[in-house]
């Protein structure tokens, strides 16, 4: 059935689609979701004539410094004119528009003999953190872009495809053991290069009893997945789920579980380059827990309700003061599976 | 009244005082076995232990068996119903990020007394604070002492690295590297 081909690589497609729409990364600057709007301020402007640039530069940058937060601006801009291409005029910015104020009477002196006009122009306020938002806000003014700790690389779509994948496979997992009421919670360590699933871990931590005279059972209340998850591929030999039927259910994704899995070095130092997949965002505990292992990624299916979200909240995975930093993605995949349903009919 | 007032307070100055100890004595254990020299111990209202833990991590190659962990553990194996806030914490070291929210999420742990702070990771104050869970149904929010055998906990951790790095006699190099 030669149509059938054709069909598959329209799903494929429309996964393409739907991964790029719904996947969002998690407490990171604020740019890696797509260009934000420029937040905008007001700076003072001169056109110049091109001769004069070279002279100007050196003492404008002497006697205007745009170190008050403003060095993600050129100092020099190029103004053609739409009636007579070959007339290129410069603008050159001299600083903010308060800072002239305090300024003029002994930096007007300075400048005369340049004959400079003064306008007001509204510019970036602050530094673009990717490619797209320097594009975006260079129509304002042309901006200095550093592609630092900040730049986000958005993952490919083959990297796409394998969160969709390992997310709907966690999520199948923690559904596959929930016992109600007990929502279920299910975390896995991937390794990303091989694909293979090195540790998994249940939440075990909502079967503590409260009893009614305000007294409870602690033995399980720090029993996340996550934490499960960690202790299982830290001490392999010692399966952390020891009821049957849940170790059956483990075996479908985990059976490499009981043996370090033969993808990893010798030397495998903690989780570095391990992802994470986890059914609903970590808490704070876990999401620490994640960064002490020094986990590379984490990838979680949903909020969490009731727990002070450890990435959307805390922003643990981006706190520059801590000694490790990584990436948080949400790959919603019950909105995903439902997108691609309602695009079939 | 003001009387009994200064007593309490003088008995509760000997309380800590000896919880600390014993929360000493369990990071010198740790130093032993070349780990980070943290120890904590549990205590009940009377000045009772009901559970102890150093750090563990290099041993179990589980960075997440912090002192405080390894307590709570060995607290989950008593088989013993507790009150919110019922019991008090005694750690040489300010709890981390991970170790604080696991002591909200306890419940049973109504006050943290710690030695000295914890610039890099700490979550009662240095890089979290506790504020993080307050006005949230879920867990119980400590109040905290600090400083309590500070001094004794910072020449601990300094035996550590010291004992660790051969290069040690730069410390000033070390700190620019951080
Ligand atoms: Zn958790
Ligand atoms: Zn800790």
């Amino acid at each position: 059935m030669p149509h059938q081909g054709k069909e598959f690589s329209d799903d494929k497609d429309k996964l393409c689609l739907a991964l790029r729409e719904k996947v969002k990364q998690v407490g990171g600057c604020g740019a890696e979701n797509g260009p934000r709007e420029p937040k905008t301020c007001s700076v003072v402007v001169s056109p110049i004539q091109p001769q004069q640039a070279s002279k100007l530069v050196p003492v404008l940058s002497e006697l205007l410094p745009l170190n008050d937060g403003l060095s993600h601006l050129k100092r020099v801009r190029r103004v053609s004119f739409a009636g007579n291409a070959a007339s290129v005029e410069l603008e050159i910015v001299l600083c903010r528009d308060e800072v002239w104020e305090h300024r003029k009477a002994d930096a007007s002196e300075v400048l005369k003999s340049f004959n400079l006009q003064l306008e007001k122009r509204m510019v970036p306020a602050t530094a673009p953190l990717s490619r797209e938002e320097l594009r975006k806000w260079g129509d304002l003014w042309p901006l200095i872009f550093k592609p630092g700790k900040h730049l986000h690389k958005p993952p490919s779509p083959v990297e796409l495809r394998d969160m969709y994948n390992h997310m709907s496979r966690t999520t199948e997992l923690a559904e596959s053991v929930e016992v109600p009421p007990n929502c279920a919670v299910a975390a896995v360590l991937v390794h990303p290069a091989s694909g293979e699933v090195v540790a998994c871990g249940l939440d075990k931590s909502q079967r503590h009893a409260r009893v009614s005279d305000g007294t409870f059972t602690v033995n399980t209340k720090l029993s996340h997945a996550v934490m499960n998850c960690l202790s299982s591929f830290a001490s392999p030999h010692i399966p952390t789920i020891s009821n049957e039927e849940e170790q059956k259910n483990t075996d479908k994704m985990g059976k490499k579980q009981l043996k370090r899995a033969s993808c990893l070095p010798n030397d495998q130092y903690l989780c570095t380059g391990l992802d994470c997949y986890v059914s609903r965002e970590p808490c704070v505990m876990c999401s620490m827990a994640l960064l002490h292992s020094r986990i590379r990624r984490v990838v979680f299916a949903c909020f969490n309700p009731e727990h002070v979200g450890g990435f959307s909240e805390a922003k643990i995975h981006k706190e520059s003061a801590l000694n490790h930093r990584f990436e948080a993605f949400l790959v919603p995949v019950k909105e995903i599976d439902s997108e691609m349903r309602s695009c079939k009919t | 009244m003001f009387n009994s007032r200064a007593q309490a307070s003088h008995s509760q100055i000997r309380l800590n005082a000896r919880a600390m100890e014993v929360a000493l004595y369990e990071a010198r254990k740790a130093l032993e076995r070349g780990e980070v020299p943290v120890g904590c111990v549990l205590v009940t209202e009377d000045g009772e232990t009901v559970a102890t833990g150093s750090n563990r991590t290099n041993e179990r190659g589980n960075a997440t068996s912090h002192a405080e962990l390894v307590a709570f553990e060995e607290l989950s194996n008593v088989k013993k119903m507790f009150k919110k806030g019922e019991l008090t914490l005694y750690v040489t070291c300010e709890p981390c990020i991970m170790c604080t929210a696991a002591i909200v999420q306890m419940e049973v742990v109504g006050h943290i007394v710690y030695g000295c702070s914890n610039p890099r990771f700490g979550g009662c104050g240095s890089v979290r604070s506790l504020d993080l869970y307050r006005g949230r149904p879920d867990g119980h929010v400590p109040t905290i002492q600090s400083g309590v055998e500070a001094a004794t906990a910072i020449h601990l951790l300094g035996e550590f690295y010291n004992r660790t790095n051969p290069h040690a006699p730069k410390p000033k190099k070390r700190r620019v590297k951080r």
